[in-house]
């Protein structure tokens, strides 16, 4: 009975009375991960390694959609270590609740570019651009940017007349 | 002492399963578990594996080949009554029939669950549900599936004179989850590690850190020394918070809720250092195939643990001086060494009852070949000896936190990726806090298992829960069952299932209630 009595006194009070006070959160806590729009090229490799497929990837009238939906995310900070132009950024975020359902996603539509041989849409402006300058960068010649990857292999394969039908 | 975790292929034909088996415990086998497969797309077979340890041996996979007609073989239960379940689950999950088993009840699928209908099949599609129909009668003295003792889905059916029990039946898999399903039908090699630390709430780690290994196995993948390091220190983290878990929980059952909180207290500083290391306090979410994703900062946590060190003895002699929460648990739920080892149960359940197993040294994997630590075993079988393994585990564990940040080589922390071959068979054993836990995988095609087999340590020791049970009073019931550290959900593999009813998360999400 005395070690409990000199326990309880040594201790004292240590439940915290939050939500009155901040939460304790240490660095490098994985909470929401979130988009910047102005650097996500669309490439979808985020989507492809989530395990709970929180991010999806649609195409649709020219535009690629890139859905993260925080109602089903894991919180495993995949999507932020795969993603090669480090748009996703793993905040420390984690008082997610909301009435609405819209707030726990977000959307972002990029414009897509057609092929110019066979017209279907193939990837995002964006896409493109990367790639060009890191074509660029090498000090290589950029050409054949604006097609498809198949009609890219009939062309390099000499076989234009067949890509063009 | 073997210095690395060891597995060797036995194949022999159905008729002579039996006497190879008998061969094999007669050499002093201990039984794991078993896997059965649906090899009709690879091999135009189904098979089924025993999985067994010896000591001088490792581990032995002893497998037998069925007709795809007519998968069918005699039991083992006679020869080793702890493979029931195992057997059942293949009876039940893929359809091998096998003659002689007691079949008094389903185990794992619901009673209404069509016959003919196999799910770990591999034309049965993982979206497909069958209707579901009437519930089971009840019968006997019925505690849970919800009751306030008991913190998981789980019903115990207590067959009772008076107030003492005489025998004691349990229903179980109310939250199978189908994880190995999904595994097989959706995910990637390097998604299952994150369903896998969702096996379990409390011990996650291990089940993720064995399925890296299995597939890493399979693919001859040399995992770098630190990797290794890291998850050991982990796997020891998860551990200690998962044994303080347990023992404020036996001394809430007891009645002395002063030490539960001061056991979670203490358990609170660990899940912080948890978090400090891996950014979340329970899913880690450390592993990937190949090694891990975060370095650990050896300096800090030294210092934690010496801190620690000094709270957890305090918090023992408190316990210890404690005379009513001693005498609460002392000489009830008896497992006899005899019973324990027929039951083939594990983990501290096992060592409390006089089996000295411990994978960490009789099996070594990760970094423990190269750690030193006590293997605690007590002779009396009851709570009390499977409260004080675990409190002296705890100490142990300490220790080998110490021993890993203070020796921890340098070094890369991840290996480089490469391609796992297809239809490699490989196991993995490991030492949860609640006993031995084995992944079996199959690697598949299209960067997918082909199958994915876990056997929790739970699993083993549920079993053995009517035995203990006989004989005590109707009281004690609560904490006997929790003094085995149940964890159902790692048993169940487990749908969200309420009323009946199934609901979808856009519903909960429309109701605020997400």
């Amino acid at each position: 009975m005395r070690k409990v009595v000199k326990m309880a006194v040594e201790t004292g009070v240590v439940t915290r009375p939050y939500p009155f006070v901040a939460p304790e959160v240490p660095p490098g806590f994985r909470g929401r991960p979130k988009i910047d729009f102005n650097l996500c090229i669309g490439c979808g490799a985020c989507a492809s390694v989530c395990p709970p497929n929180a991010i999806t990837v649609e195409e649709k009238d020219g535009f690629r959609r890139i859905s993260l939906f925080t109602g089903r995310c894991i919180f495993c900070a995949r999507c932020g270590e795969v993603c090669p132009e480090k748009a996703i950024k793993i905040t420390e975020d984690f008082e997610l609740s909301s009435d609405e359902k819209i707030d726990l996603y977000q959307i972002l539509e990029l414009k897509m570019v057609r092929c110019e041989i066979c017209g279907r849409f193939f990837a995002t402006e964006r896409e493109l651009k990367k790639v060009k300058e890191e074509i660029e960068k090498k000090g290589m010649e950029v050409e054949k940017l604006n097609l498809c990857p198949e009609c890219r292999e009939k062309v390099s394969a000499g076989l234009e007349s067949l890509a063009r039908r | 002492m073997m210095r690395s975790q060891i597995y060797s292929f036995l194949e022999v034909d159905p008729g002579s399963l039996r006497d190879k088996m008998k061969e094999l415990v007669d050499a002093g086998a201990r039984f794991s578990t078993s896997v059965a497969v649906d090899e009709r797309p690879i091999n135009s077979c189904f098979s089924h594996t025993y999985i067994l340890f010896l000591k001088d041996r490792g581990y032995v996979l002893l497998t037998t080949k069925l007709s795809s007609e007519m998968p069918e073989h005699d039991t083992l239960t006679d020869i080793v009554p702890g493979v029931e379940w195992a057997e059942k689950e293949a009876m039940e999950l893929v359809g091998i029939k096998i003659r002689g088993l007691p079949q008094k009840r389903k185990l794992i699928l619901p009673e209404n669950w069509p016959e003919d209908l196999h799910p770990l099949r591999k034309d049965f599609d993982y979206r497909y549900r069958p209707v579901e129909k009437a519930d089971l009668e009840a019968e006997g003295l019925p505690i849970g599936p919800y009751h306030p003792a008991l913190h998981e889905p789980e019903s115990f059916r207590l067959y009772v004179r008076g107030e003492e029990i005489i025998d004691a039946e349990y229903v179980g898999f109310l939250v199978h989850r189908g994880v190995e399903k999904v595994a097989e039908g959706r995910l990637t090699y390097n998604q299952i590690p994150f369903i896998a630390e969702r096996i379990c709430g409390i011990c996650g780690f291990i089940h993720s850190t064995l399925y890296c290994n299995a597939v890493e196995r399979a693919a001859g993948i040399d995992v770098p020394e630190r990797a290794k390091w890291i998850r050991s220190f982990m796997l020891e983290l998860e551990r200690i918070h998962s044994h303080l878990l347990l023992v404020g929980v036996v001394c809430h059952m007891a009645g002395f809720d002063t030490g539960f909180m001061h056991a979670w207290r203490l358990r609170e500083n660990f899940m912080r250092l948890a978090e400090r290391i891996s950014g979340n306090r329970k899913t880690y979410g450390m592993n990937l195939v190949g090694g891990v994703r975060r370095d650990i900062d050896n300096i800090a946590a030294l210092d934690f643990l010496k801190s620690s060190k000094k709270d957890i003895e305090e918090y023992v002699s408190m316990l210890m001086e404690n005379r009513l929460l001693i005498r609460r648990c002392e000489g009830i739920g008896v497992l006899g060494r005899q019973d324990a080892r027929k039951m083939c149960v594990v983990g501290p359940v096992a060592r409390a009852s006089g089996i000295d197993i411990d994978v960490r040294r009789d099996s070594p994997y990760e970094a423990y070949g190269e750690l030193s630590f006590r293997v605690p075993v007590y002779m009396e079988g009851d709570v009390l000896s499977r409260v004080m393994v675990r409190l002296e585990e705890i100490k142990e564990s300490i220790s080998i936190l110490e021993q890993i940040a203070g020796e921890m080589p340098k070094g890369p922390i991840m290996a480089e990726t490469r391609d796992v071959p297809p239809l490699i068979r490989s196991i993995a054993a490991g030492e949860a806090p609640r006993g031995e836990d084995i992944h079996f995988v199959i690697t598949g095609r299209d960067n997918k298992v082909y199958r994915w087999r876990v056997r929790s340590p739970t699993y083993n020791n549920l079993p053995a829960l009517p035995l203990m049970l006989k004989g005590n009073l109707i009281a004690d019931a609560p904490l006997i069952i929790g003094s085995i550290d149940p964890c159902f959900s790692c048993t169940d593999r487990c749908i969200v299932l309420k009323e009946g009813r199934r609901y979808r998360l856009e519903e909960l999400v429309g109701r605020g209630r997400l």
